[in-house]
């Protein structure tokens, strides 16, 4: 049996319970609420990055590291800074400003898919938009993989020029030494007569000869790598699936779409139900006769919580103003036949 | 079907108010031939004595409608009950009946238990309700001291003498220590308890206070219940 001061305290203010178990649901629909999301995919094929990252600097590949691992930490490397995220925005069509940085940085992810294949992901709302940040990602990263390349290429090209022009005047002086020890012994040359200073002068023309050699043979290789640069970029970091343009949104998992706002609703009950019990245990106000249980003295009537009368205004001259006051006398009346039917022994009064 | 005995009219009006009581308290309607419908069917008639009862109302707190229990008590007895009923404002904190009935500035109780004046000056009658009201009267005393007054037995008694009933609508219980003094001296004493505000333990208290008392019952004043009829009938919960 339910206890009646229970069911009081539950339907006293019963809209008050109602509150938490509709609004929670909705705060966390509100919150939850995303408009559609598309998402747009490039997949590239990857070798380990030459002219960028690392290897750009001289140090050997990690061998433990798939290309994939290495080009789209590159990527994600570059996302990072302000520069590549303003240049995607800027060939995305988006305005040269924080939030269209911002923006590029959280909606596009680099992934692997693969020891050789990375995925560029772009995900929001405006399915054009989202293809022309992937395309731009793709874009800028090759680009400042070209320019990184021209660049070293370039300095390499005149790190050996330089070097060439130096071991060169060094390879003349050192003739020039050989010509004037020559000139002075004639017989130096010949080949029955052993002369040390001589051996000398030549081995140190053979050996700055072999240095130039290598000078130009590095040079020769600087000047084939920014030659054939683009080729080995392209090579190195080729678009197999190109930016789709996203037709339908994704879908939204089943935990977002009923897990949460059922959850919702459970907590909701279980607010409304501890506020029940809270607002049940603290209740010690004497609301039926159940209560009254244990005091020993005995109901005699009951008189509910009436209207006011229409005593006053225009309220008296009410057509129904007789239903009120015929319920008070009824109650009264009730009240004072209770009474009457208690026997009374004699007290104080005379009778 | 056999016939009543021929019985005397004072006893055949006792005997059909009788009847209109029991009816009363059974809760149907009582009618004009009631008593006659009921003598015809050969109900034994049983004579029942003449009571002249003093019935305090009192309430653990104020504004648990002690006072509006009292007013609507004395009325019912006199309207339905055709009894002479005198109600009292023996609350000399609050005034209560003498404002309701616009006797402010009157001499009252107070004066007859100070013993300045005798009580049917103290009484006026009230044509619409049918009743005689007692003031409170002007306390310039201490109401302590009234309540202790050994003036109080013999007004009581000759209020009785004049009136079937006497409702003295006594101050709050705990918050007044006349309220035992004055409940001692009437023969029956209600407890109004506010529905909803007035705690269980409140009312344990007022009771432990008019311990000396006769508490014939506690009336439960505004009432109201909060579960739907609905519920109440599928869950077998009484109103």
């Amino acid at each position: 049996m339910i206890p009646r001061k229970l069911l009081e305290a539950t339907f006293r203010r019963f809209w008050l319970l109602l509150i938490p178990v509709i609004v929670t649901p909705l705060i966390v629909v509100a919150l939850t609420r995303t408009t559609p999301k598309y998402q747009s995919v490039a997949t590239v094929w990857v070798a380990q990055p030459a002219n960028i990252g690392p290897a750009a600097l001289g140090q050997a590949a990690n061998a433990y590291v798939s290309a994939a691992d290495a080009q789209s930490q590159v990527i994600r490397d570059l996302l990072t800074t302000k520069s590549f995220r303003g240049d995607v925005a800027k060939s995305a069509g988006l305005p040269a400003s924080n939030a269209a940085i911002n923006f590029v940085g959280s909606s596009v992810q680099v992934s692997t898919a693969g020891s050789n294949l990375i995925a560029v992901v772009a995900t929001g709302s405006d399915p054009q938009l989202l293809q022309a940040m992937v395309n731009g990602v793709i874009a800028q990263y090759q680009a400042r993989s070209a320019d990184e390349s021209q660049r070293q290429t370039a300095i390499a090209v005149q790190y050996y020029t330089n070097q060439i022009d130096v071991a060169n005047k060094e390879l003349d002086t050192r003739r020039a030494a050989l010509t004037a020890y020559t000139a002075a012994h004639p017989n130096a040359a010949s080949p029955t007569t052993v002369d040390v200073q001589y051996t000398q002068l030549v081995s140190a023309v053979d050996a700055q000869s072999q240095v130039v050699n290598g000078l130009v043979t590095s040079l020769q290789d600087a000047q084939l790598k920014a030659a054939s640069a683009p080729q080995s970029l392209q090579a190195s970091f080729s678009v197999q699936d190109p930016a789709n343009l996203p037709k339908t949104p994704e879908p939204v998992s089943l935990t977002k779409r009923f897990g949460y706002p059922i959850a919702a609703v459970i907590f909701g009950i279980l607010i409304a139900v501890a506020y029940v019990y809270i607002t049940y245990r603290t209740d010690h106000a004497i609301r039926s006769s159940e209560d009254l249980l244990g005091l020993s003295v005995p109901l005699l009537g009951v008189i509910p919580d009436l209207p006011p009368l229409h005593s006053r205004g225009l309220g008296r001259l009410a057509p129904w103003v007789w239903i009120p006051s015929k319920a008070r006398r009824e109650y009264a009346r009730a009240v004072a036949a209770s009474i009457s039917a208690v026997p009374v022994p004699a007290r104080g009064g005379a009778r | 079907m056999k016939k009543l005995p021929e019985i005397d009219s004072q006893t055949r009006l006792d005997l059909e108010e009788a009847i209109r009581e029991v009816h009363l308290i059974a809760g149907f309607d009582v009618g004009d031939h009631s008593g006659t419908a009921y003598a015809d069917r050969g109900v034994r008639p049983q004579r029942l004595a003449r009571r002249s009862i003093a019935v305090g109302v009192t309430s653990p707190d104020y504004g648990d409608g002690k006072t509006t229990i009292a007013i609507a008590l004395a009325a019912s007895l006199s309207h339905d009950f055709g009894t002479n009923v005198t109600l009292v404002d023996a609350d000399f904190h609050t005034h209560s009946v003498e404002r309701q009935y616009g006797l402010e500035g009157q001499v009252g109780f107070a004066e007859v238990l100070a013993g300045t004046t005798v009580l049917p000056d103290a009484t006026h009658d009230i044509q619409d309700a049918s009743i005689r009201i007692v003031p409170a009267g002007l306390v310039s005393s201490d109401p302590a001291r009234l309540a202790r007054s050994d003036r109080l037995g013999p007004a009581v008694d000759q209020m009785k003498s004049a009136n079937s009933h006497v409702v003295l609508d006594l101050p709050a219980t705990l918050h007044s220590m006349n309220a035992p003094a004055l409940a001692q001296r009437c023969d029956a004493v209600i407890v109004v308890a506010r529905s909803g505000r007035t705690t269980r333990a409140k009312l344990h208290r007022a009771l432990h206070l008019l311990r000396d008392a006769n508490v014939i019952g506690v009336v439960m004043n505004r009432q109201r219940s909060s579960i739907p009829t609905w519920v109440q009938r599928t869950l077998g919960v009484r109103a």
